[in-house]
């Protein structure tokens, strides 16, 4: 597959890949770009199929992202990596994976998907970026550790803690 | 699994509504464009190594070139190819100067063996050949030919003029 065919093929998840943890268009769009150029211009062209290519460019635009994020909003980053390390204990009782609840059955699709895109991108960073990539990029707590830098344990207390702040602003929406 | 991840990826698509901004693949075109200068960075050490030969060969060919033409090529250059037959006549005038000039420092056996020779070259007059020409030749076949004899007596003059440099 040449490189026209390639961005064109891959270009769409890419970019919301890097859309879901920047939020801001223009910087997603630049996150994409990051990762194709880094495909083009460094030869890791030989990938065995357009999956194993698929997944590289993934992760090369989630750290990028992150890097991107954390350029732009580290603090934010290190607070919540702090907490972690203190709530660590108290958060592993809450680890249950189904414990997000959706609501009503016969909720319009397409409402419930707005509603959980926007109190996704209004969640802090830090659980944004994690969220997504357990919740979207189908990554496990154990990588998501390895991309972010971060402790596996402090990824999973972030994420429960992420979650449970989700389900309740969806919760209070659907509520009213 | 997570019941929420489970629902995000059955509804994927729903949740990848949005386009890039427009013109994202142009933008992205230029930006590959740009850096093609920086991927191909190793590779400007190979181009300029090959265009510096490229430009020696060229040097040498022209030199070589140079060198094994009659350097009295220039400076006696065919400059009557497209004019009367009495260019040429003036142009050996000219030249047989020049050798006089050219072979008052030689040896006089040579200098005389190269002065013989350009007089059995010299013409009388510039119009010694069309004295010779036969009655009712039209004058455009006339001058052809006038052309044609002073050519040669010219490029015979070249000839002993660049004996001048050998010795």
């Amino acid at each position: 597959m040449n490189q026209t065919a390639l961005y064109r093929e891959y270009h769409k998840p890419i970019y919301h890949t890097c859309l879901r943890i920047l939020r801001s268009p223009m910087d997603a769009e630049e996150c994409m770009q990051d990762a194709f150029m880094k495909l083009f211009t460094e030869g890791k062209m030989s990938f065995i199929n357009n999956k194993a290519c698929y997944a590289w460019l993934r992760k090369v635009a989630v750290r990028g992202a992150i890097d991107r994020l954390r350029s732009l909003d580290y603090q934010c980053f290190k607070e919540a990596e702090t907490i972690d390390g203190k709530v660590m204990q108290v958060t592993a009782a809450d680890q249950d994976p189904d414990l997000f609840r959706l609501p009503g059955e016969k909720s319009d699709r397409e409402v419930l998907v707005q509603t959980i895109r926007e109190q996704l991108d209004a969640l802090p960073s830090g659980y944004r970026t994690i969220l997504s990539l357990y919740l979207f990029e189908g990554y496990d707590f154990e990588e998501i550790a390895e991309i972010t830098g971060l402790q596996p344990v402090s990824v999973r207390s972030q994420y429960s803690r992420g979650r449970k702040k989700l389900q309740s602003s969806i919760n209070e929406i659907w509520m009213n | 699994m997570d019941e929420l991840r489970s629902y995000i990826q059955e509804n994927r698509e729903l949740f990848e509504t949005e386009a890039p901004p427009q013109g994202h693949q142009a933008r992205f075109e230029e930006r590959l464009a740009k850096s093609g200068l920086k991927r191909k960075r190793p590779g400007v050490k190979y181009l300029i190594y090959s265009s510096a030969a490229a430009l020696l060969l060229v040097v040498l060919t022209i030199g070589i070139r140079f060198v094994k033409e009659d350097p009295l090529a220039g400076v006696f250059a065919d400059s009557c190819a497209d004019g009367a037959h009495t260019c040429y006549y003036n142009q050996i005038r000219k030249i047989s100067s020049q050798i006089e000039y050219d072979t008052r420092d030689l040896p006089e056996f040579k200098r005389q063996e190269i002065l013989m020779n350009m007089k059995s070259l010299m013409p009388a007059s510039a119009h010694e050949f069309s004295d010779m020409l036969p009655e009712g030749i039209s004058s455009k076949e006339a001058e052809r030919l006038n052309k044609e004899y002073y050519k040669q007596l010219y490029e015979g003059m070249i000839e002993i003029a660049s004996l001048t440099n050998q010795t």
